[in-house]
């Protein structure tokens, strides 16, 4: 049986810059996994090209066995790092739009989670806030039943209040057999939710390892071997 | 799927230019009605002056209106696709080629739509300007009648030629934008000054190619022989240039549409 996520020499150049080099892993379903780097390491270069945003110079990435592709991209719920909807549109328009092109798409759920939060349907995303815009992004993309959730810096740029929310819808609204590869340099604030980790560092592999593993053998958090491995 | 991408295409894009193919034809018919008042009323040289003021604002809005329909339609294609709305445009659940088909069609159709409400907005300004002469509707006729037949549509296949013109000039045009978009997406910095640049080159490309359709009429060769007579040289060589142009107009969409899903395909980066 397939990996959920296989990924095999993969490497990407921006010109004589290698972003990411030869790196090989794989994914199982139903771990939430931590992919951990300073600014630069290839995170959000990674994360393009197991969504189809980025080509790649060399390697493959297979999602349950399919190359990127519409296979692929209708099991793998991602959240970037940036507003990646319009802004002309509604909140509601944006569900329609969710629910029209992803089968996956609970709109009981989404709706539920925007009555918690006080958000109006009705209203254009203009007029949102950008924490209230970043939690309508994140209320789509977890209202999704996916097989892997892909969250880059979902906590970044935002408060602690809206941290621990946006960390708590994360738990509370996976699929325990789906698998969450959440991108961030706030280790401290994901640490306890996190399954494994993946260390990046300038495009390479260094580290892929259990949290609990990292705890038994090395004695450390993850966010101090962080600090030790990635040390200026 | 590509229903639901058009739908929604439409969904979002839709108040602009019927707004601007409304305000052309609210403009058509106001200027019928200033070329009809005009003349009736005293104080003829600031009547005059105002009238001709009016028919030029007409034109200058044709012009704008078309112009603002295809910016904003690019704006759109580039929003979508290459900024960060391409990350969602690009995760759905869909081929590439259904993305760039739902725009070419969406797009097609608002600028038919413009170029249609021009056309209508142009006649209803036409009919305001021949109800102020002597000229009757039979003479209208008579004379679009001859005009029909100097230029040949009634020839076997010619109205066809020019019934397929006119529908892919609006397709030709989206793909042409879009293409030259595209192309700049694969600069590695200015991206969109990259889009402009092929913009322009394009255009150039463009203009040089229709002069082939111009000396490729036999103007020069009819026009110019002894004892042809003008109206059937004319006909003749208006039928090779719609004939040269329409073929180029396929030739080029389909060179625009192939590149342009190819770019999409394989080569585009959002950074």
């Amino acid at each position: 049986m397939s990996s959920l996520l296989e990924v095999s020499s993969l490497t990407k150049k921006y010109g004589n810059v290698t972003a990411l080099n030869d790196l090989n892993f794989k994914l199982e379903s139903g771990h939430i996994i931590g992919l951990l780097g300073p600014n630069g390491s290839g995170k959000t270069t990674l994360i393009k090209i197991i969504c189809g945003l980025l080509q790649p110079t060399a390697g493959s990435v297979t999602v349950n066995g399919n190359p990127v592709g519409v296979e692929s991209k209708k099991v793998i719920s991602y959240l970037p790092d940036t507003t990646y909807l319009g802004k002309t549109a509604s909140v509601k328009e944006t569900i329609d739009y969710f629910c029209d092109f992803y089968e996956d798409f609970d709109a009981d759920r989404a709706y539920d989670m925007l009555g918690k939060l006080g958000i109006n349907p009705n209203s254009r995303l203009r007029t949102l806030s950008k924490g209230t815009k970043e939690k309508v992004q994140l209320i789509l993309v977890m209202s999704r039943r996916a097989d892997l959730y892909i969250l880059d810096e979902p906590i970044a740029g935002v408060d602690p209040a809206a941290r621990d929310y946006i960390l708590n819808t994360i738990i509370t609204n996976y699929d325990e057999n789906a698998s969450i590869l959440i991108s961030t340099h706030l280790i401290s604030d994901i640490e306890n939710i996190l399954d494994e980790v993946i260390f990046l560092k300038q495009g390479n592999i260094v580290r892929f390892c259990g949290v609990d593993e990292i705890r038994s053998d090395e004695g450390k958090s993850v966010d101090a071997l962080f600090r030790e491995v990635f040390r200026c | 799927m590509l229903g639901k991408l058009i739908k929604h295409d439409f969904i979002a894009t839709w108040k602009v230019p019927v707004a601007l193919d409304a305000v052309l034809i609210v403009l058509g018919i106001l200027t019928a009605i200033v070329i009809q008042t005009v003349p009736h009323v005293e104080d003829s040289l600031g009547m005059s002056l105002f009238m001709f003021s009016f028919v030029g604002l007409f034109y200058v809005g044709i012009i704008a209106a078309n112009v603002v329909t295809i910016i904003y339609l690019v704006i759109r294609y580039y929003r979508n696709l290459y900024t960060s709305e391409g990350y969602l445009t690009f995760t759905l659940p869909v081929k590439t080629d259904m993305i760039i088909h739902s725009k070419v069609i969406t797009g097609s159709v608002w600028l038919f739509l413009s170029y249609l409400s021009t056309f209508i907005s142009i006649v209803i300004a036409g009919i305001g300007f021949f109800k102020t002469t002597d000229v009757s509707v039979e003479e209208i006729k008579a004379g679009f009648m001859e005009m029909y037949n100097i230029l040949g549509f009634a020839e076997t296949g010619f109205t066809a030629i020019m019934v397929i013109t006119m529908l892919i000039t609006p397709i030709a045009g989206i793909l042409y934008m879009y293409f030259s978009v595209s192309l700049g997406q694969l600069w590695q910095n200015h991206k969109v000054l990259g889009s402009v640049l092929c913009i322009i080159g394009l255009y150039i490309l463009n203009q040089l190619l229709s002069q082939f359709a111009f000396l490729g009429s036999g103007f020069f060769q009819l026009m110019g022989a002894p004892g042809v007579d003008i109206d059937t040289s004319f006909g003749r060589i208006y039928r090779n240039m719609m004939l040269i142009i329409c073929i180029l107009t396929l030739a080029q969409s389909a060179v625009y549409y192939v590149l342009t899903l190819f770019i999409n395909r394989k080569k585009i980066n959002l950074d």
